[in-house]
């Protein structure tokens, strides 16, 4: 049942070039699958912030959300202490399916790479082989190693001007390596998941897109499906998360 | 949750309080149902219904704006045929009065569109929008010339089975006038207002950050717009209105029901909070202890008395 709870923040520390980690402590960390993200009020918006879960630990009742600073709301977000409180309405959306499978890669672009860390140590608790590829604009901008070796993941990284890991993109640092596997968990840029869906079959993809609501009343983030000009899906309840060929992006 | 002061009775509509969700801010229900018991308001304006089903305009939709937001939806929503088959049902299951928003693009299809639904079980009036901003074709092009208003809300008069209200657009140079051609055309209340048409540019790309370019602006920031209306309108005509535009708390739904209004809708603050409405029907008695008002009916036009 997603509700709306006044959450305590435990930490809010700046990881990235205006990327930061808030841990929060909540009683709907217990509802929480991966991929899923929350509806954050900040004091003084009318708009609610949806930022993807990155992870969560379901005994502490403490979740992880990386964000960006791309707007006053998330700045003003950045500026919360420990131990500030706020509402968080949540979890939301479908998060991303765990199938059995014997391996699996993840990639992420940008901040997209938030809730693909639960999704890994998800996947990881299958037995299934998890590999993760990473890619950003620049250095300043790499996060997320720490969080994946943790869980016994080295990621391959790379960015697009190469002062960090591989020069390129995810796809070209993919096929550099001979990456494959059964199945692709993908969040990043559209660009970057047009790609991925250009390039694998068997995977999902996790959306980013403004909402209003976000529990699926308001209309405000639709996307068409791919073969069905008739057909929509509510970005905030029937997905964040589709499978690789269901949407037009 | 029934308590008699917060009793109000307009044309087709007997409220258990004044408090109803706005059309466009609440789908059909469903995914407010599961945070609380609709049952508790006073009605609900569900998502406008046309005589065909849309799938509105390209995303983005929507923006943050200081104390407030734009949205460029659409009118997306399944067609009137659907509403009636599945929504409208599953709603009746609450004990909760039914507006039904209707649009269209030409008199035909309104008038179809409102005979239809008029005639579903369990709506209990209609809401005639002559005021989105952010279609092409019909909304606010009925809503801004008076003699076609008049004669809109005539037509769907002759064939409504319940009493029609007509949402007023606030993007018109005197409001009165639309007011009062639409009282002229038979309508039996008024809900106003509707969206104020506004814009917001992103600096990176110096283009609209909503795909239609201009979008409708609501939330806290049109409310005093809302009130001045209401109060204008309130002058002018003597069908009851049912407020709205900017309302987030019990204060707000005073303010407005000061200025004229007989009821009040809740739109955008339904997603800066879900359980807005529920907290303000909660907290509205207290509020009324506080200004003296023993009955909620009695705060109607009383900064004109």
């Amino acid at each position: 049942m997603m509700a709306d709870e006044k959450v305590k923040i435990i930490e809010n520390v700046l990881i990235a070039a205006d990327t930061y980690r808030m841990v929060l402590e909540g009683r709907l960390t217990a509802e929480m699958k991966p991929g899923q993200f929350v509806n954050l009020k900040v004091e003084g918006y009318t708009l609610r912030r949806p930022i993807s879960i990155s992870s969560y630990d379901k005994t502490s009742g403490r979740f992880v959300l990386i964000y960006k600073v791309l707007g006053d709301g998330t700045r003003k977000m950045s500026e919360m202490k420990p131990g500030d409180e706020l509402y968080a309405l949540g979890p939301l959306g479908n998060g991303f399916p765990i199938e059995a499978v014997k391996s699996a890669v993840l990639i992420g672009g940008g901040a997209g790479t938030g809730p693909l860390v639960q999704t890994a140590e998800e996947l990881l608790k299958t037995g299934a082989e998890v590999s993760a590829v990473l890619g950003f604009p620049t250095k300043a901008d790499v996060y997320g190693v720490n969080e994946f070796k943790k869980l016994g993941i080295t990621p391959f990284i790379s960015t697009d001007d190469g002062t960090e890991g591989f020069r390129g993109n995810v796809m070209e640092l993919i096929k550099s390596k001979g990456l494959n596997a059964e199945i692709v968990y993908a969040c990043g840029p559209e660009r970057m998941l047009m790609a991925v869906e250009d390039n694998f079959d068997r995977g999902y993809i996790s959306l980013d897109i403004r909402m209003a609501c976000g529990i699926g009343a308001c209309m405000a983030c639709v996307c068409k499906d791919k073969k069905d000009e008739e057909k929509y899906y509510r970005v905030c309840k029937e997905g964040p998360v589709f499978k690789i060929g269901q949407v037009k992006i | 949750m029934t308590d008699d002061r917060l009793k109000v009775s307009l044309p087709g509509l007997e409220l258990k309080n004044p408090i109803m969700p706005a059309s466009g801010c609440f789908g059909f229900g469903r995914e407010f149902a599961e945070l609380y018991d609709l049952s508790v308001l006073g009605g609900i304006m569900i998502k406008a219904a046309t005589e065909n089903k849309k799938f509105g305009n390209p995303v983005p939709r929507v923006a943050e704006t200081p104390s407030g937001m734009l949205n460029a939806i659409g009118l997306q929503n399944p067609g009137v045929d659907a509403i009636i088959g599945r929504e409208i049902p599953w709603l009746r299951q609450y004990d909760t009065c039914i507006i039904a928003n209707v649009a269209g693009n030409s008199t035909d299809d309104y008038v179809r569109t409102a005979e239809k639904i008029s005639r579903a079980e369990g709506v209990c009036a209609i809401e005639l929008n002559i005021s989105c901003p952010n279609v092409k074709e019909g909304g606010i092009a009925f809503g801004t010339n008076p003699f076609v208003a008049e004669s809109l809300t005539s037509a769907v008069k002759k064939v409504s089975a319940v009493p029609v209200y007509v949402k007023l657009s606030p993007n018109v140079t005197d409001i009165t006038e639309i007011a009062k051609a639409v009282e002229a055309g038979g309508a039996d209340g008024i809900s106003m207002i509707n969206t104020l048409l506004g814009m917001r540019l992103d600096l990176k790309t110096a283009g609209p950050i909503i795909a239609n370019k201009t979008g409708g602006l609501s939330g806290a920031a049109i409310r005093p717009v809302a009130v001045r209306m209401i109060y204008q309108v309130y002058q002018a005509v003597n069908i009851p209105i049912i407020g709205m535009g900017g309302v987030g708390s019990a204060e707000d739904v005073l303010e407005l029901m000061y200025a004229g209004a007989a009821a009040v809708a809740v739109g955008t603050a339904n997603f800066t909070n879900p359980y807005i409405c529920p907290e303000i029907i909660k907290n509205l008695p207290a509020v009324m202890d506080r200004y003296g008002i023993e009955k909620i009916s009695d705060a109607t036009g009383k900064a004109h008395r």
